[in-house]
């Protein structure tokens, strides 16, 4: 009898200690799961080159242009969105640089007629065009779209996001005014 | 547009020069006596003459002269405008992404981008200002004087921020 108890408490024991060893472990998962993201800040960046005018630059820069008047007259937001949408899918030209802000411009449009209502949309948009891997064009355009990007993700809830687009753009900004000082 | 601008300021300065050098040889040595008057053929003023000191002079000169189109170009007021649009974009971005850090108080990650925001915010409105007064004190026509918020638009979406500079801390 005595060592059937002794056995009873061993095995007490070490119940006890393995489910005090389990619930520290699901604490521990839970308390990382839990940690805020911190914003990515991080700007590369580069400059715009003039290209060489060619007639298939020249015919991408008229296209783009036309989605930005279709947008300019349509008539309501769906109409203004597939104009933009349009604009975007439009295959830009190779050794074009120009094409990349273009492109950043008809993104900013396109997200900011979105929000604030389909920002998970202008998100999925902007996001891969912008992500802090990617090297962005010194231009005012970067930085709109950067700002517009933010909202989004403010919108979402994603604050991580929002701030890290918000400090890009004002970075990409501040490029822009040393540019210009006297 | 600066950089360009000076650029070709150089490159006109040069151009002049050169084709006043070129015009000057191609009508022969013009020698100015002192003390004679000059005569219809003759060309007026001082002779500049080509020795080291005389070709430093012209070339301070020169230099004076660039001095003052970069100064030209420092006053453009299409320069102010763009400095001033800057700054109330990122002012009005700096507001946003502050009210984010509030939320994370204790993260330094935002209270630094936070920090860092603010300083911008507060130096490119004093570009802004230097700018405008710059302009006025050129006399040219001051188009972006006042408060910056007033006169650009914002990058963002949302509508136009507060005009008043972010605080630091």
């Amino acid at each position: 009898v005595s060592a059937l108890a002794k056995l009873a408490r061993r095995v007490l024991l070490v119940a006890a200690v393995v489910t005090v060893s389990l619930s520290a472990s699901a604490c521990q998962e839970e308390h990382a799961t839990t940690e805020e993201a911190s914003p990515d800040a991080r700007l590369l960046t580069h400059a715009v080159m003039d290209s060489t005018p060619t007639a298939e630059g020249l015919e991408y820069v008229r296209s783009v242009a036309q989605a930005h008047q279709r947008a300019d007259d349509a008539g309501d937001r769906s109409a203004k969105v597939k104009a933009l949408e349009d604009g975007l899918a439009i295959q830009a030209p190779a050794n074009l640089g120009e094409a990349e802000i273009l492109r950043l411009e008809l993104a900013a449009r396109l997200g900011e007629t979105l929000l604030p209502d389909r920002a998970r949309e202008a998100r999925q948009v902007l996001a891969p065009m912008l992500s802090p891997d990617r090297s962005l064009p010194i231009d005012r355009a970067s930085a709109q779209a950067l700002g517009t990007l933010g909202d989004a993700a403010l919108a979402e809830g994603d604050d991580a996001l929002a701030a890290g687009s918000y400090a890009r753009a004002i970075r990409m900004m501040n490029m822009l005014r040393e540019e210009l000082k006297p | 547009v600066r950089t360009t601008t000076k650029l070709a300021a150089v490159l006109a300065l040069f151009a002049t020069v050169g084709i006043a050098g070129c015009a000057k040889s191609m009508a022969g040595p013009a020698v100015v006596s002192p003390g004679s008057e000059p005569t219809a053929d003759e060309p007026e003023g001082l002779a500049e003459g080509d020795s080291a000191a005389e070709l430093d002079a012209r070339k301070d000169k020169l230099v004076e002269q660039l001095k003052d189109v970069e100064q030209m170009a420092d006053t453009d007021p299409q320069v102010c405008e763009d400095l001033c649009s800057l700054a109330t974009s990122i002012c009005g971005m700096t507001l946003k992404l502050c009210s984010i850090a509030d939320d994370h108080a204790g993260n330094d990650d935002y209270q630094n981008l936070c920090r860092e925001a603010k300083r911008d915010c507060r130096e490119a409105q004093e570009d802004c200002v230097a700018c405008a007064e710059s302009l006025a004190s050129s006399g040219a026509s001051a188009t972006c004087e006042g408060a910056p918020a007033e006169k650009a638009e914002p990058v963002s979406s949302e509508p136009a921020p507060a005009s008043e500079p972010a605080k630091d801390e």
